[in-house]
């Protein structure tokens, strides 16, 4: 029991030396190094540290995560979502509101090929902030939509928090993948209807476009094209089986070079730009995985995890209750640190819990993912606010934040039902 | 708790001791383990307690040894097969030597550890040891001969690679648990290892066939820290010790058991197919791999062990169990 | 508030747009901290791409021919130099996510000593695990420790991931300089 006591210590000198502003990887390689030499001994601490730094960091399975991110970072600095734009905005514009749901689709699109939501956003913010100006939407209806898809970055595959998930709950990359494409489409309709509700109710939010004929929306697929080839190419050859997930992310580097080339957008300064923030992003990423590996370590020699796990079952309350209380520390934690940083910290705690309960855990990997997306966009720590702001012009980080309220409240009605329904999640596995 | 100091805050005099695995829950060295944990327990009244880690939550198989040296855990499970050049004696042993089953294996394998005390295992106290039934090819397309052989990549622990490539096969490296999957996508054509894992990987799933050969063997040792170990009392090491032949033999029982039970469901259930080899054949296959142990004999003389005289010993030995 | 807190994570997506902070006054140790991480991330970056171009040539050979003896084990090892090698490279950009919720509230003073302590407290992690890294990789020569598939003797590579956290060290300490020089 005494070491339980110390596990929570643990957790609480953690949290303090977070909002310190240690990075977050730092201080769990930190806590979770010193919280094994208090319970072991010095010698463990540094086996422990040694050996996870050394085997984890150069583990075949995590090999994916840098491969990944290169892709989807070749991908955004040859700058092809802009295409993309372009075909979505001929297909929907002319709806009301047509231009912000021409966003969010361009951006499920653009995810198809890139893993991660602040270079989701960061991208849309360049493409469709302008337009979205030039035909007066309104400055939170803009900042809203634009943040919000920029979190479908992470929701379609390739996803970088997906692969982390997977591989810390021991789960098939693959698998994740294809299971969370039904509910991403899903996501995607409700966004967009919520944006044709947004401007039904108030259509100075967003007027309509001009419409296209049936001709010009057939010629602007063939900017959908490389796309739409890449996705086929890599996460198809992935789903039918030709590719390991490790070797589907090295055919999209292969991919999105030999596509950025052949259409003339990559230059060799462009690829040493995608590389040089490929290691950055790959640095940050493992950093924060294999620290999250060293505080398990830690939480796992003083059996907490187990113990609340135990504990929970006992609880008189129904399983859902408890679900609902971890989904709101979820809820709580995204909107007050970083989302990714959080997610990595709460599996090795709360992961045993949910399979004790007897939830899928699959099915809790999809849930965790739309929460931790969902963490880009609440306030007060937003990572896709945060950026829009940043490149929106004169745009107050509280017009954002106003701006992604409604679909905030989107996000939640959709997590619901997916606890209503887990069959949409369940049933494609 | 991890380390056996006495637990104040629990029954007065409890010891604790933690141990470490690497395998999954429900693989057999975990059955091992929590039977090993039920006898301690009943046979010390309830004065020992198992505290176990399993499926590599606080050591994986890489850093068993050097963990529970430096106290991480206090008993771990390794497989030295997983740690190539650090038992180059037991790796003889390892090498296709006529084993007919895991309870012989794990016998010999026990008594040879006892009698040659291998150098890496110095610095512990080894608590039991045992050994897998030989491994067999469980491959996607039919192999009945060295024609069917060559080429098809197929997935062995890396100790033992070589093996494969003199049987004209194209060994490849992957993680155990990475092998249904990579079977399913094609990256490689079969597995080699012992047979439990068509029903626990449910790899009969994939592999249609299992060649009726027999290869090599996987040597698991149990080990625990020689502080903690000298610490015990006198009588809980009296029953360590004498529970030591009983785990090799109940686990050896109890693999085979197992391994009855996995090929009588994928026969069944899987529809899974035992090809045997021909006399002629099975003769080339025996020539093809005949150097494997010679090797390693070779190998262990010259780096000043008794290579010849464990080889000579381990047949003794087989001869002796297989009674 | 909320203006600190943005240009600190516009500041970590953006970065990577325009290459490094240049410093006006360029003191020994921040050259020193640029050159190493600059240098070692070129070789995380060749890391990278050999990678890529191994994952790809294995998985055509293994169709046609036969797949590279050791592919996991090496594409690991790449895998591990790249994200070690640019551990300091990612700090030097503040690429390493941090929560500025509650600091941004503190005053100016207490925001550098709070700074200050936490990257102290990082610097002497850090070092510590360089240290330990090369004692292991030691530890491991002693035991004769072999890869599994190649069998290769991989204790040099373990020492020399020390030098990742070198570089990182190094870069909390330019961080915790500039601090001080206000220029942070
Ligand atoms: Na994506
Ligand atoms: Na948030």
């Amino acid at each position: 029991m005494d070491y339980i006591i110390l596990a929570v210590i643990g957790l609480f000198v953690l949290f303090a030396l977070l909002f310190l502003r240690m990075p977050v990887s730092f201080a769990m390689f930190l806590i979770g190094f010193i919280g094994v030499v208090a319970v072991v001994s010095l010698d463990a601490g540094f086996n422990i540290l040694a050996a996870d730094v050394w085997y984890q960091f150069t583990s075949y399975s995590y090999s994916v995560i840098p491969l990944f991110i290169l892709m989807g970072e070749i991908i955004y600095r040859s700058g092809m979502a802009d295409k993309l734009f372009e075909a979505a905005y001929k297909w929907i514009g002319h709806f009301r509101g047509g231009m912000a749901s021409t966003t969010i689709l361009t951006s499920a699109g653009f995810s198809a090929v890139n893993g991660s939501n602040s270079a989701t956003a960061a991208t849309m913010a360049t493409i469709a902030l302008p337009e979205l100006s030039k035909y007066n939407y309104s400055k939170s209806l803009s900042a809203g939509s634009v943040a919000t898809g920029g979190t479908l970055g992470i929701i379609f595959p390739p996803s970088a928090v997906l692969i982390i998930i997977a591989l810390q709950m021991q789960l098939s990359i693959r698998d994740l993948f294809l299971a969370i494409i039904v509910p991403g489409i899903l996501l995607t309709i409700l966004l967009i209807a919520n944006i044709i509700y947004i401007t039904f109710k108030d259509p100075t939010h967003g007027p309509a476009g001009a419409r296209h004929s049936v001709k010009e929306r057939l010629i602007s697929l063939k900017g959908v094209l490389p796309i739409a080839i890449l996705f086929v190419f890599v996460l198809g050859g992935l789903f039918m089986g030709f590719f390991t997930p490790t070797e589907s992310g090295a055919f999209g580097v292969f991919g999105a070079v030999v596509i950025a080339l052949v259409t003339r957008r990559l230059t060799f300064r462009k690829f040493q730009i995608a590389i040089s923030s490929s290691l950055k992003t790959t640095a940050m990423v493992l950093m924060l995985v294999v620290g999250a590996i060293v505080f398990g370590r830690f939480l796992t020699v003083t059996g907490l995890p187990n113990a609340l796990a135990g504990w929970v079952e006992q609880l008189a309350f129904p399983s859902i209750v408890i679900l609902l209380m971890i989904l709101f520390v979820y809820l709580i934690g995204g909107a007050i640190m970083d989302a990714l940083g959080f997610l990595v910290v709460s599996i090795p705690v709360f992961f045993p819990t949910v399979v004790a309960l007897g939830y899928d855990p699959l099915w809790f990997a999809v849930i965790l993912c739309v929460v931790t997306s969902m963490g880009a966009i609440t306030p007060p720590v937003g990572v896709n606010a945060f950026i829009v702001q940043g490149l929106a012009q004169n745009t107050p980080i509280t017009t954002v934040f106003r701006g992604t309220i409604s679909f905030i409240i989107v996000y939640i009605i959709f997590i619901g039902l997916l606890i209503l329904f887990p069959q949409i999640v369940l049933f494609s596995i | 708790s991890p380390n056996n100091e006495v637990d104040s805050s629990t029954n007065e005099g409890t010891i604790n001791l933690s141990y470490a695995t690497f395998p999954p829950p429900g693989t057999f060295p975990n059955i091992q383990m929590n039977k090993w944990a039920e006898e301690l327990e009943l046979r010390t009244d309830g004065q020992v307690e198992v505290d176990p880690f399993v499926g590599g939550s606080l050591l994986e198989a890489s850093n068993m040894l050097d963990g529970v040296s430096a106290g991480v855990s206090d008993i771990g499970l390794t497989a030295t097969t997983y740690e190539p050049g650090r038992f180059p004696l037991l790796e003889i042993a390892e090498a296709p030597s006529g084993y007919q089953d895991a309870e012989i294996s794990s016998q010999v394998v026990n008594d040879l550890i006892e009698e040659f005390s291998p150098d890496s295992l110095e610095d512990f106290k080894v608590v039991t040891s045992f050994a897998t039934d030989p491994s067999y090819i469980q491959s996607i397309n039919p192999i009945s001969s060295l024609e069917d052989i060559e080429g098809e990549q197929l997935r062995i622990s890396g100790g033992v690679s070589s093996v494969l490539e003199d049987l004209g096969a194209s060994p490849v490296g992957l993680p155990q648990d990475q092998v249904p999957e990579s079977m399913q996508t094609r990256v490689i054509d079969g597995n080699v290892s012992s047979r439990e894992i068509l029903m626990d990987m449910n790899l009969a799933n994939q592999a249609g066939y299992v060649t009726d050969y027999p290869l090599t063997i996987t040597i698991f040792v149990v080990v625990m820290n020689q502080q903690v170990w000298e610490e015990l009392p006198d009588d809980t090491k009296e029953v360590i010790d004498e529970l030591n032949k009983e785990m090799s033999l109940f686990t050896g029982q109890y693999l085979d058991g197992h391994i009855e039970e996995a090929m009588e469901w994928g026969e069944e259930s899987e529809g899974v197919e035992i090809l045997s080899l021909d006399d002629g054949e099975e003769e080339r296959w025996d020539n093809a791999i005949e150097g494997m142990q010679e090797d390693r004999v070779r190998r262990a003389e010259e780096q000043g062990l008794p290579g010849e005289e464990f080889q000579e010993r381990l047949y003794e030995l087989i001869e002796k169990y297989s009674e | 508030m909320e203006n600190k807190q943005s240009f600190s994570t516009k500041e970590r997506i953006w970065e990577s747009d325009q290459g490094l902070k240049k410093t006006s006054k360029t003191n020994i140790i921040i050259k020193m901290t640029d050159h190493i991480n600059q240098g070692m991330a070129v070789l995380a970056g060749i890391a990278l791409v050999a990678m890529a171009v191994l994952v790809v040539l294995n998985a055509i050979l293994r169709m046609y021919i036969a797949p590279i003896p050791g592919t996991p084990e090496m594409v690991g090892w790449f895998a591990g130099i790249t994200a070690i090698f640019s551990l300091g490279y990612a700090q030097l950009s503040k690429g390493h996510v941090f929560v500025d919720l509650l600091i941004i509230k503190f005053t100016d003073t207490w925001k550098k000593i709070t700074h200050t302590l936490m990257n102290l407290l990082s610097m002497a992690f850090f070092l510590i695990t360089g240290v330990i890294i090369i004692l292991y990789g030691v530890q491991l020569l002693n035991n004769n420790t072999l890869s599994e598939t190649l069998q290769f003797p991989f204790y040099p590579l373990v020492m020399l991931c020390s030098l990742g956290f070198v570089g990182l060290f190094l870069a909390i300490l330019k961080e915790t300089i500039l601090i001080w020089r206000g220029m942070d």
